[in-house]
């Protein structure tokens, strides 16, 4: 067994996981704009929660993205090739939602608020459904050659399991918004976003469950097998907790299921990284799709210093803004007039 | 060629006009007041178009300066290795012409779309003044007239014990 490339593909599961876990709540407050926030002030509330995290929350993407290109070139390009089109609506919905959170506020009026909380809302859904769909598709498979590429024109990469992972990402980021609402507001929005977390939580996990358990049967092993049953176990404390008012546990535990159905689904697809539908000779693995030992030990040798420069300053970055948020907090909306200006500037006395 | 020499010198023209531009700003303003000349003013809008220059030149000189390379090669071929990264044989087989051709429709879209977004909101933010970039530089007059500052007082103003949010959405 390769240890650089085993290593790698471990930090590219860690920074999947990680992105899934903190990235997931702000998608799902996101998605959340929409049918759960009842006026103005609670979706300023809402976005009053993720906005000083998200963007950090974010770059575990790119992270994710970039130590793939840099570990696995070849698991780079067939992956990012074959789901060339999916992967551009991901980066427009990024780009919209990222966008509309600054400019949300800037003109006081309903209509162009409602504009960027349909941006915010839609962002959210479409990038959860599309790294859902693709990370679903990296460990079921892709109509690939023996070159890599993809066989069949830009929609071969459609099936049941592409839907069956953006539902997965996209309940389980809902779940989590909830989680995070829950624990990081006060007030109407943080009771009713743990009643929602309670009374939906086994519709929501279900599609990420049903990933989870079908890779199982396609190349499960026991440990694997034995790590969905801990997530289960980890969904029911998460949901016990809930009922139960221990926002904070019922949060950590929700993450403690992420962790553990991650670890069953990437454990289950190991050595392959990505399958070929056409010929299992053609699957990727980490032996033929990873970067010479030269650069994996390079990568390794950075990671060791930047990673937990990241997790300081990120872990910082939630401690400032820790406190909880509610109504109270928001002040009033206020328009940029000229009127303004001019008064605010009058000759004071 | 042309484009590479006058890139490069675009980019380290505009970058350094930028500099002098911040610079000569951190100098008018080191009283804390705004300068009342109306030429220093339209100045500082041109200024704006500086770091864009200075970009979009770099990124012309890069990106036209390394053809026929995707990645450029050692500057001395006899060295460590003989590879030649050449952009034609980068090109992803898998992914058609007509996928290609839709991310650059809809990706210069969305950019268009956001610049006359963005356009929009700064003249609208230049017209307001600099009270509308700053509030904060609004003094509160003595009298408690809070109708005075823009932010609308109640438990979100700065300084207050229960504000929890540096600054709101």
């Amino acid at each position: 067994m390769e240890l650089l490339p085993t290593i790698w593909f471990i930090a590219i599961a860690v920074l999947w996981t990680g992105y899934l876990f903190l990235e997931g709540f702000d998608l799902g407050v996101g998605m959340l704009f929409k049918g759960f926030a009842r006026n103005d002030t609670e979706r300023r509330v809402l976005l009053n929660t993720v906005g000083p995290v998200w963007d950090g929350n974010e770059v575990w993407l790119l992270t994710a993205g970039g130590a793939t290109f840099a570990a696995f070139p070849l698991w780079y390009a067939s992956l990012f090739s074959a789901l060339y089109l999916p992967l551009l609506l991901v980066l427009v919905a990024l780009i919209f939602r990222a966008v509309a959170f600054e400019y949300r506020g800037k003109v006081d009026n309903p209509r162009w608020r409602a504009r960027w909380d349909w941006a915010i809302s839609l962002g959210s859904l479409v990038a959860a459904f599309g790294v859902g769909a693709a990370l679903a598709l990296t460990t079921t498979g892709l109509p690939l050659n023996a070159n890599g590429d993809r066989e069949g024109g830009p929609f071969a990469w459609f099936s049941a399991y592409a839907v069956l992972g953006g539902l997965a990402v996209v309940g389980f980021s809902l779940l989590h918004g909830l989680a995070f609402l829950a624990l990081k507001t006060d007030g109407d929005v943080r009771h009713r976003a743990r009643q929602w977390f309670v009374r939906l939580l086994p519709v929501l996990l279900l599609p990420i469950a049903g990933w989870a358990v079908s890779l199982q049967l396609l190349s499960g092993e026991i440990w694997t097998v034995l790590a969905v049953v801990a997530a289960v176990v980890a969904a029911v404390l998460a949901w016990n907790f809930a009922r139960t008012g221990a926002e904070g546990r019922a949060f950590l535990s929700l993450g403690a299921f992420l962790l553990l159905g991650s670890a069953s689904i990437f454990g289950a697809a190991f050595p392959v990284v990505l399958p070929s539908t056409l010929n299992p000779d053609f699957n990727l693995t980490i032996s033929n799709a990873s970067s010479s030992d030269y650069t994996l030990g390079l990568m390794t040798v950075v990671a060791c210093i930047g990673l937990p420069l990241v997790l300081v300053y990120q872990a910082w970055t939630y401690w400032v803004f820790r406190r909880r948020v509610s109504d109270a907090h928001i002040p009033e909306a206020h328009s940029f007039l000229p009127a303004i200006a001019a008064k605010a500037l009058a000759p004071k006395d | 060629m042309e484009v590479t020499y006058w890139g490069f010198r675009m980019m380290i023209g505009f970058g350094g006009v930028a500099a002098v531009a911040a610079l000569a700003a951190l100098w008018v303003t080191r009283r804390g007041t705004v300068p009342a000349s109306r030429g220093l003013m339209r100045l500082a809008v041109f200024g704006i178009l500086a770091p864009f220059g200075a970009n979009a030149a770099g990124w012309i000189f890069t990106e036209m300066g390394r053809q026929p390379f995707v990645v450029a090669p050692n500057p001395d071929p006899s060295g460590i290795d003989q590879v030649f990264m050449f952009t034609a044989a980068a090109v992803s087989p898998g992914v058609s012409a007509g996928e290609l051709l839709t991310s650059l429709i809809v990706l210069t879209s969305v950019y268009a779309v956001l610049l006359v977004v963005e356009v929009k909101l700064l003249v609208k933010y230049i017209r307001g003044g600099v009270v509308a970039a700053m509030p904060e530089l609004v003094h509160v007059p003595a009298d408690g007239n809070e109708d005075a500052t823009p932010k609308g007082g109640g438990p979100g103003k700065p300084g207050d014990a229960d504000d929890v949010l540096a600054f709101a959405y």
